[in-house]
């Protein structure tokens, strides 16, 4: 049990100090989310991108907010990395295979005008 | 236009107007445009093939968030965007959200396509794990499908941990069955229900909780004090509704499998499979199994401390929806469960008897339903929804030298429809029930008569609504018994809203219920007590009172919420088990006085900081009953309890850890009334804590989870009076104040696909 308390305890200050030390930013991103499911899709699947600190997304407002270390990622592979998950970023299509594997309420057509 | 579309509309138009102020507040430095763009909001409705105007759609221009909302017409006004093309969003709850190219400044004209759907239209701000409701008139707790990862795994009964609510406790020592308590009352005198069909009914209640995996669980509903009529007669302390993942939801994953392992010995496999047959058929598939063998004797008192157990469940659910009217579900579920336990094998010195005391029960289930339900686009409110059940529950079980086995069969039918009186302001649910029923006994190998029930019923509830601030429900059942003719059941829930943000509620109903008196007290076979029924058994009634009050409050930014009740259930009549008589009888009779559950409780939930919550509850339960004249203390009913949980994640989840920690009051003990007298024994148990923790680590497309349960280690020192000798007239396995088994050390993997 001691070894994981001590573990714990490492992995905590590991999260804090990384936190504290390097430098982050943020971005806004438009995005083509519709639902709920989407929005843990992005939420999700972003934030395990590398140099990605944390991702909110808000639904209604199809936007994207994204905090990342400035040393490790940039704006443009972030919105890559969206538009790989299945998604528009900003100025980018979704990639045509991811979207195709998305779940059927994120693929609704985006209304008609 | 109505209440309802009222509270969801001024909700989520706060919820807007925050926002918009936070941008506005960042954005205060643009320049903005002069000029303006009008539009129009509307709905095409089918059935009159004409545009309804939609109040209150929200109306924003993006990236700037800035906007509007549209007026009874439908009408709006915004200001136009810094530049063009510009995007703009209309959306409004219910409806589906539209996102337009506007290239000019001429009129919109928006249409927006309603969604359809049967679920009731939720307003959360969060996902919140333990959910306290300022909308809901009836007291209801939800614990979300986040809430239910915090236990360890893998049923019902351990779903509770993190709630004050609901009291679980050991019913014996050898068989390890969980009970849940609420309000103080034994599980019996609660409803559970899966889907709002009531379930684990009758001997199905004695390892119920076992019988339905956590994983399976979308989320757990506890509705305190009366419950609703439409679902029966037989709640009197409250209602357990379980809610399973469905194929049409969109959240569920499509595959998902949880592999869990304990250092007993214990091992659990979860699936579920969501499969899209096509536009208008979807199943799914869920499958657990556990498995353990080990021999565990940590007190050394000869006993298995935790039973060998095997398991197989399976679960396989199909959805229809025409896209229009209509919506039907079916759904099998099976079972297969055996236990074994008592005396270890190795033990051959019992006394006068040349065998070990074992213990085994098996256990087959088979349930099978249907759901047929229609709406009418045309008229939001109306729907009639049908249910057909079959379920039959099959156990064989033994306790050293008594048997009990017995065979359930119930065939349950439900009608209801639902619509408006004059306005939404009132609202109506009113249909027929139907229950038959069939059980089948053997005690100690020799037939109890059979017993064969057909109860019809008709029931019907009004709800009053008036723009979020009161709230009234009626309602009012009657049910035929063959035995005992008319079962009039009355519930009244009412509820006020001081401000938006602080209400209270009250609630007062009547119940009836046939005690089942073997399978109630099954635990009275670990005992060599005998069972002793003094005189016929009748129907037990019971009157439930309560007041809630419930306040969420914001702090620095951070959302938190108070709420305290007080609970009473008073006994017309009840099947009263006594212990206190007679050292060597264990006597049933009707109740002659008064009995009594006094239920006290407060809770507080705060976000200390982001990501990390903190519960604090304490409840006290006063459960009193006469006992042969006098007024005692129902034996081993909990008390007091407090409960202190602390759950944190890190962003988006990467990490999560969760803390509970319980204190439990002292508890009354089984004694005689000479016991007492004498003053040899103690009176009560002693308090003690008990600790909980686990930590999840996420991963993108896994989870691998770790924890203890009972940390501290705490466990009743004796809890078998007389282990040496089983077959003698001391043993008692039933005085159980704790838990048997000691610290449990998990850790299990979820693997999900999207």
């Amino acid at each position: 049990m001691k070894t994981i308390k001590k573990l714990m305890l490492l992995a905590f200050f590991l999260i804090t100090t990384n936190t504290l030390m390097a430098q982050t930013d943020t971005i806004r991103i438009h995005t083509s989310s519709l639902c709920d499911m989407c929005k843990k899709t992005i939420e999700h699947d972003l934030s395990f991108e590398k140099g990605v600190k944390s991702v909110h997304l808000d639904i209604d407002a199809k936007l994207v907010t994204v905090t990342y270390t400035v040393s490790k990622t940039t704006p443009d592979k972030i919105r890559i990395a969206l538009t790989k998950i299945g998604y528009d970023a900003d100025s980018l299509k979704a990639d045509p295979k991811a979207f195709d594997k998305l779940p059927d309420c994120c693929k609704a057509p985006e209304g008609h005008h | 236009m109505n209440c309802i579309y009222k509270t969801i509309r001024i909700l989520s138009l706060l919820r807007y107007s925050i926002l918009l102020l936070a941008c506005a507040y960042f954005l205060s430095d643009h320049v903005y445009a002069q000029s303006l763009v009008k539009g129009v909001v509307m709905e095409y409705d089918k059935a009159t093939q004409k545009e309804i105007p939609i109040t209150g759609a929200n109306i924003y221009w993006l990236p700037s968030l800035d906007g509007t909302s549209s007026d009874e017409k439908g009408k709006f006004t915004l200001r136009s965007p810094d530049m063009y093309p510009s995007k703009l969003v209309v959306s409004f709850v219910g409806y589906k959200p539209d996102t337009l190219e506007v290239k000019s400044n001429s009129d919109l004209h928006i249409r927006l396509e309603k969604v359809l759907d049967l679920k009731e239209v939720q307003v959360a701000a969060r996902q919140e794990g333990v959910g306290v409701s300022t909308i809901n008139p009836i007291n209801v707790e939800k614990i979300s499908h986040k809430e239910l990862l915090k236990a360890a795994c893998c049923n019902l009964s351990e779903a509770f941990e993190t709630s004050p609510t609901v009291n679980v406790s050991y019913k014996d020592a050898i068989t390890g069955a969980k009970e849940i308590q609420l309000l103080g009352l034994a599980g019996i005198y609660s409803q559970l229900m899966t889907e709002n069909i009531p379930s684990m009914r009758g001997i199905a209640s004695i390892y119920g909780l076992s019988f339905i995996p956590g994983p399976w669980m979308e989320s757990i509903q506890v509705t305190k004090g009366t419950g609703s009529v439409v679902n029966g007669y037989e709640s009197t302390t409250g209602q357990i509704n379980i809610e399973f993942h469905k194929p049409a939801e969109t959240t569920t994953p499509k595959f998902y499998l949880n592999i869990f392992g304990e250092g007993n010995g214990n091992a659990e496999v979860n699936t579920f499979y969501k499969q899209k047959i096509n536009e208008k058929w979807s199943s799914m598939l869920f499958v657990h199994g556990n498995y353990m063998d080990k021999d565990i004797d940590r007190n050394k008192d000869g006993f298995l401390d935790i039973m060998h157990n095997k398991q197989l469940n399976v679960y396989n659910r199909w959805n229809y929806h025409s896209g229009k009217k209509l919506e039907s579900q079916l759904g099998v579920k099976f079972l297969a469960d055996e236990r074994e336990g008592g005396q270890l094998h190795s033990i051959v010195n019992t006394g006068s008897h040349s065998h070990p005391y074992r213990t085994s029960i098996e256990t087959q289930r088979l349930e099978a339903y249907g759901k047929l339900g229609f709406i009418f686009p045309e008229t939001p409110m109306k729907s009639i929804g049908n249910i057909v059940e079959y379920t039959y529950h099959n156990m064989n079980s033994s306790f050293g030298l008594k048997a009990y086995d017995a065979t359930q069969q119930t065939v349950y039918i439900q009608s209801i429809y639902q619509n408006v009186l004059w306005s939404r302001e009132h609202q109506y649910k009113t249909g027929v029930a139907f229950r038959y029923e069939k059980l089948d006994q053997k005690y100690n190998y020799s037939s109890i008569p059979l017993v064969e029930e057909v109860v019809p019923g008709a029931f019907f509830e009004y709800t009053y609504n008036h723009v979020d601030r009161t709230s009234l429900v009626l309602g009012l059942r009657e049910d035929y018994h063959q035995d005992y003719n008319w079962i009039f059941t009355p519930s009244l829930h009412g509820k006020y809203n001081f401000t938006d943000n602080f209400l209270v509620r009250a609630s007062a109903g009547r119940s009836f219920r046939l005690p089942y008196l073997y399978a109630d007290n099954i635990s009275s076979f670990a005992s060599s007590k005998e069972m002793f029924v003094t005189e016929e058994i009748l129907p037990e009634r019971a009157w439930n009172y309560g007041l809630n009050f419930t306040w969420k409050f914001e702090l620095s930014h951070h959302e938190g919420s108070f709420s305290t009740d007080f609970y009473r259930t008073d006994f017309i009549n009840q099947l009263v088990m006594d212990a206190y008589s007679d050292s060597s009888k264990i006597l049933f009779y009707n109740l002659k006085g008064i009995s009594y559950a006094n239920s006290f409780q407060a809770m507080l939930n705060y976000e200390l900081i982001e990501d990390l919550g903190i519960r604090l509850a304490y409840k006290f339960d006063d459960v009193k009953s006469t006992y042969n004249g006098k007024l005692e203390q129902k034996p081993l009913a909990s008390r007091e309890k407090a409960l202190l949980n602390i759950s944190f994640a890190t962003n988006n989840e990467h990490w999560k850890f969760d803390y509970t920690l319980v204190w439990d009051g002292p508890k009354k003990l089984e004694t005689t009334f000479t016991d007492l007298d004498e003053g040899n024994i103690p009176e009560y148990s002693p308090d003690f804590f008990v600790m909980h923790f686990q930590a999840t680590k996420v991963f993108k497309r896994f989870e691998v989870y770790a924890g203890a349960e009972n940390f501290l280690d705490y466990r009743q020192e004796h809890p078998i009076i007389n282990p040496e000798n089983p077959f003698s007239n001391t043993f008692d396995a039933t005085n159980i104040y704790a838990p048997v088994e000691g610290r449990r050390i998990y850790a299990g993997v979820r693997y999900s696909i999207r």
